[in-house]
């Protein structure tokens, strides 16, 4: 085993994914108090190759791992998760460090099962104590936070949640380029194509004030409660998964990682739990307002101003006032 | 068509953690349900398996008090049901387990949930696809079989609103998202007769399972942090109205 740590580095058609810049940040971290070095592995196409290289040697990272091979792109789990395990008994780090998307939470726990490795998942944090890997991770829905420790004295493989990075001092020197050569199987599964689930964002990611509603609602006939209020501030209407899962409103409008990410002025979200994958999407509003009957709803951890009620009684008096003040020529 | 179909038993209401020294332990409260996106798994199994006849067999791992979610997945149409008698956690532990049950059986298709609403992971069903080394696909939002059975035809979400279409070849394993397709909810009486169906219990120790040689080790449990320190508003509903239209107010800088 190396003293270095390697970081998964995902990208699309050669453009760094937004995680890269999370996961460098919290590794440069974990390497200084680790000792270690610093190495970021990228799986791509040789067409790819350049514009990766050029946008990966200036991250921070100490050494860039290139596995370049036709086979890469597009993105295949079958076929990147095998690559990365065989990169990893090849260069023999000591963490596989990945970032809890959709691609690293599909290889970090393939590559750990193949490889008989300990899992670190979806942490929050990840440190080092004592030749220990300290690790905290949400459970139960996020209604507690566990503390894990692992023993690290050989390989072992986490994911990191998004979470905003601590600013680190990124290393001015460029990464050197190290390409691996796999001998990669032929695949069992085929890329046919990509699509978008829908036709634009309703307006979401240009809103100045979104109103957010969740399963609190309870029935989609009582939306019409959640348009009047974002109709009475020029706001647009946004929601959790689960309206989208029931077709009570179309995915246009779903906020989070597997919808869109928002960046308004204010986000008001109204029975909303606050879902890890939810909150992804609303990480850059500038202003979270929370309705919730439910005191200990994650959403109230990310809020600025939040109300423990019943967002019945909360929305339309809300509503009421803004459409006062309009009329009296003061709007809100 | 057989099917093996991965689910886990939550609830809905979150465990108290018990005081004492060493490592938490939690208190379950409520009644156990099946976890959202594997009961999703579960109505997308009978879907696929039924116009060829087909047989979904429901697993799950846990104790005793997760046969629970068994009795509902035959309800749902499961025309089998087994249990691992082994912990439910961690993540590549329960894939081990999972992985020695794929092995005993001949399934075409393992579907499992793309995440455990309490372990918020996503973990078992890729782990168990490296376990089987089979091809697999999380966060799946469509399933289509080829001709003669051979091949599956899937859509996965990659984030932010898109998809991607794939083509693998069977047996894989399909970690299913919610939203694939409409939840079917049993009448009452269905869950009722399919408690008096036989469920299989199996020890982990019958299925050979080796030990993991290290593993994570949970130290302490306390309430999650917060990002900040939230203003909460009180009063009536016209009083909290007016203060929060202050608060709007100025954040669009209006005030």
């Amino acid at each position: 085993m190396t003293s270095e740590i390697l970081a998964l580095l995902g990208h699309r058609a050669g453009t760094p994914d937004a995680s890269v810049r999370n996961l460098v940040g919290r590794a440069i971290a974990l390497a200084r108090s680790a000792g270690a070095k610093l190495c970021g592995l990228s799986l791509c196409a040789p067409s790819e190759a350049d514009s990766l290289t050029q946008a990966l040697v200036g991250c921070g990272i100490e050494k860039l791992v290139l596995v370049v091979d036709p086979r890469l792109s597009p993105y295949l789990p079958e076929t990147h998760a095998r690559a990365v395990a065989e990169a990893v008994r090849r260069l023999s780090p000591r963490l596989l460090f990945c970032a809890h998307d959709y691609e690293g939470s599909e290889v970090a726990p393939w590559v750990a099962a193949a490889l008989d490795l300990p899992l670190l998942s979806n942490c929050v944090t990840l440190e080092v104590e004592g030749g220990e890997l300290v690790a905290e991770r949400l459970a139960f829905a996020g209604a507690w936070q566990v503390r894990l420790r692992l023993a690290w004295d050989r390989c072992a493989v986490a994911s990191l949640g998004a979470a905003n990075p601590e600013e680190q001092e990124i290393a001015v020197t460029p990464a050197s380029v190290e390409r691996l050569a796999l001998d990669l199987p032929e695949p069992r599964s085929t890329s046919l194509g990509f699509s978008t689930a829908c036709d634009g964002d309703a307006g979401l990611t240009r809103a100045e004030v979104v109103v957010g509603i969740g399963r609190g609602i309870g029935d989609s006939a009582r939306l019409e409660l959640v348009d009047e209020l974002a109709a009475a501030l020029g706001g647009s209407v946004g929601c959790s998964r689960p309206l989208v899962d029931l077709a009570w409103l179309p995915h246009a409008r779903q906020i989070g990682v597997s919808g869109h990410t928002i960046r308004p002025k204010v986000y008001l979200a109204c029975g909303i739990s606050g879902a890890a994958q939810h909150l992804a999407g609303i990480g850059e509003a500038q202003t979270v307002i929370a309705i919730n009957r439910d005191p200990t709803a994650p959403i109230f951890r990310v809020a600025h101003h939040g109300v423990v009620g019943d967002l019945f009684e909360i929305v339309p008096a809300l509503t009421a006032e803004v459409l006062r003040r309009r009329a009296s020529t003061s709007r809100p | 068509m057989d099917i093996l179909v991965c689910v886990q038993a939550v609830t809905h209401e979150p465990p108290r953690l018990v005081e004492g020294r060493g490592a938490p332990r939690f208190e379950r409260r409520g009644r156990s349900v099946l976890n959202e996106s594997d009961a999703y798994a579960l109505d997308a199994a009978v879907a696929l398996a039924r116009p060829s006849g087909g047989r979904v067999t429901a697993v799950t791992v846990g104790p005793l008090a997760a046969q629970e979610v068994l009795y509902l997945a035959l309800a749902k149409g499961a025309n089998e049901a087994l249990r691992v008698d082994a912990a439910a956690e961690p993540p590549l532990e329960v894939a081990r387990a999972l992985a020695a049950v794929v092995r005993r059986g001949r399934y075409d298709l393992v579907l499992t949930g793309v995440e455990s609403s309490e372990a918020l992971a996503s973990a078992v069903g890729p782990a168990l696809a490296g376990f089987l080394d089979w091809p697999f696909a999380s966060a799946v939002q469509s399933i289509e079989l080829g001709i003669g059975e051979v091949r599956a035809r899937v859509e996965r979400e990659t984030g932010g609103g898109g998809r991607q279409q794939l083509s693998l070849a069977l047996p894989a394993v399909l970690c299913v998202q919610s939203g694939i397709c409409r939840l079917s909810y049993p009448p009452a009486v269905r869950v009722l007769q399919a408690r008096r169906q036989a469920t299989q219990s199996l020890a982990a120790a019958a299925l050979g399972l080796a030990v993991a040689a290290v593993a994570p080790r949970a130290t302490e449990a306390f309430a999650p942090r917060s990002d900040r320190d939230v203003e909460l508003l009180e009063g009536s509903p016209a009083e909290i109205a007016v203060a929060l239209c202050e608060r709007i107010a100025r954040a669009r800088g209006l005030a």
